[in-house]
């Protein structure tokens, strides 16, 4: 599982504690990537940030979410594939 | 833990606020808090007269009345329209996501497509983080430079704060007026934008990405179902929105009230109108000037306007120079920056400026 969290400059470090906080809870591999770079978030369709996508699905956009909610998300997605 | 927010207005709740909300339901605690909200308001003005001359037994007339009465009732009174609004504001942006403004705007050409862009940026949040990712989601799918920058103009320049105090102070007219004349300032400045041919002041790897957009303008990401919001989230947005604008500048508040009663109980009448009054025809765009440069927020620069305001200075004056504090901050222009070079950073900045100078004109001409 990937999951790309795309930041650009305020709640960058909450989202992506978050997002590793979430994967540990939820005990499932995946690899977190942190994506900064503008183009590759304009071509990913992104328009506001922090915004969150677990294997190319998005899932929170313009806010941090929760920890629980990402386990929720992370677990519904190892479960699909 | 308390609820901890970013530059961007985003909240991680805890568990403990979950708590707080589940306590009875929402559509009644909402209704209290209306309630209580409706009961402060109407009983401020009496409630000043009480501490001024009952509580205090200050002399009517004197320096230390007025400022008192306009500590305790004019100052919070607007403050109370400002939590209200932002409040409201704050469930309206939870409908109006980035997303969802630009397929309202894309393929929309001509008057109709400036006139929404300016309808749409009026309560959207404007800050320097959230800027370039709107302003690069709008230019790929295809919105015209022009339209993005209506709506880039209107954010800052129709503000939900000048709203409250124009409501509270002057009623809806005069607060419908200022909404009106800036969506049709930026409106303008959108379409004159457009004629200049902004496009060569994109950074290039922009104006690639604006060049392929047409075709791309239709794989938007597709959504989870669980990025939907309940109500419970959007009131839960509300009052972040509400937290936010006053728990984070709680200092700005503060001074803002102190400053604002200095004045108004002792800076005499007769200096504030003569260079912030009506007759001083050259005061708007000096407001303008001293203003863009600064940053303060928006709750600490309502008591010092009105308490200047209170000591006839004209209000197109007061207004170009509050909103000429709040409207732009450099940081933002600093991430601007970033996808277009600079002459157009000073096109938006000019368009801007122009545009407060001619409204606070058109004020102090009216008012």
């Amino acid at each position: 599982m990937v999951i790309k969290v795309y930041v650009s400059c305020c709640g960058a470090d909450k989202a992506i504690a978050a997002v590793e906080e979430a994967v540990k809870q939820a005990g499932v591999e995946a690899r977190v990537e942190t994506v900064k770079d503008l183009a590759e978030m304009a071509k990913a369709g992104i328009m506001s940030t922090p915004a969150i996508k677990i294997d190319d699905q998005l899932v929170a956009s313009g806010r941090v979410p929760k920890v629980a909610e990402l386990v929720t998300w992370i677990m519904n997605a190892a479960s699909r594939a | 833990m308390s609820v901890t927010k970013n530059c961007c207005g985003d909240s991680i709740e805890s568990p403990k606020q979950r708590l707080l909300v589940k306590c009875c339901p929402l559509s009644l605690q909402i209704l209290l808090g209306l309630a209580i909200w409706i009961l402060v308001y109407v009983r401020l003005d009496s409630f000043a007269r009480w501490v001024t001359y009952d509580l205090l037994e200050f002399r009517k007339g004197g320096h230390l009345a007025g400022a008192t009465e306009f500590f305790v009732a004019d100052a919070p009174k607007v403050l109370m329209l400002l939590v209200l609004i932002t409040f409201v504001v704050g469930i309206t942006r939870t409908f109006l996501t980035p997303e969802r403004i630009r397929t309202m705007l894309a393929g929309r050409r001509g008057t109709y497509g400036y006139v929404l862009a300016a309808i749409l940026g009026v309560p959207t949040p404007f800050c320097s983080c959230s800027a370039i990712p709107l302003f690069l989601g709008f230019l790929q799918s295809g919105i015209p430079l022009g339209i993005t920058m209506s709506f880039l103009i209107s954010c800052p320049v129709v503000n939900e704060v000048a709203l409250a105090m124009l409501y509270g102070m002057y009623g809806w007219k005069i607060a419908g007026l200022y909404a009106t004349l800036g969506m049709a300032k930026a409106v303008v400045s959108g379409m004159l934008m457009a004629r200049m041919r902004p496009e060569r002041f994109l950074e290039p790897w922009v104006a690639q990405l604006q060049s392929s957009a047409r075709q791309a303008s239709t794989d938007a990401p597709s959504v989870d179902a669980s990025l939907v919001m309940t109500w419970s989230d959007r009131v839960a947005s509300g009052t972040t929105a509400v937290r936010e604008i006053l728990a984070g500048t709680w200092h700005y508040l503060v001074g803002g009230i102190a400053l604002g009663a200095m004045i108004y109980g002792y800076i005499p009448v007769a200096f504030v109108s003569r260079y912030m009054g009506k007759d001083a025809w050259w005061n708007v765009p000096v407001a303008v000037i001293i203003g863009l440069p600064l940053y303060a927020s928006a709750v600490g620069v309502i008591p010092i306007i009105q308490a200047v305001l209170a000591k006839g200075a004209a209000l197109g004056t007061s207004l170009a120079f509050m909103m000429s504090v709040i409207g732009i901050s450099v940081p933002e222009l600093v991430m601007l920056r970033r996808v277009i070079k600079m002459p157009l950073i000073w096109l938006f900045v000019g368009f801007v400026a122009l545009g407060i100078v001619i409204v606070g004109y058109i004020f102090n001409a009216l008012i």
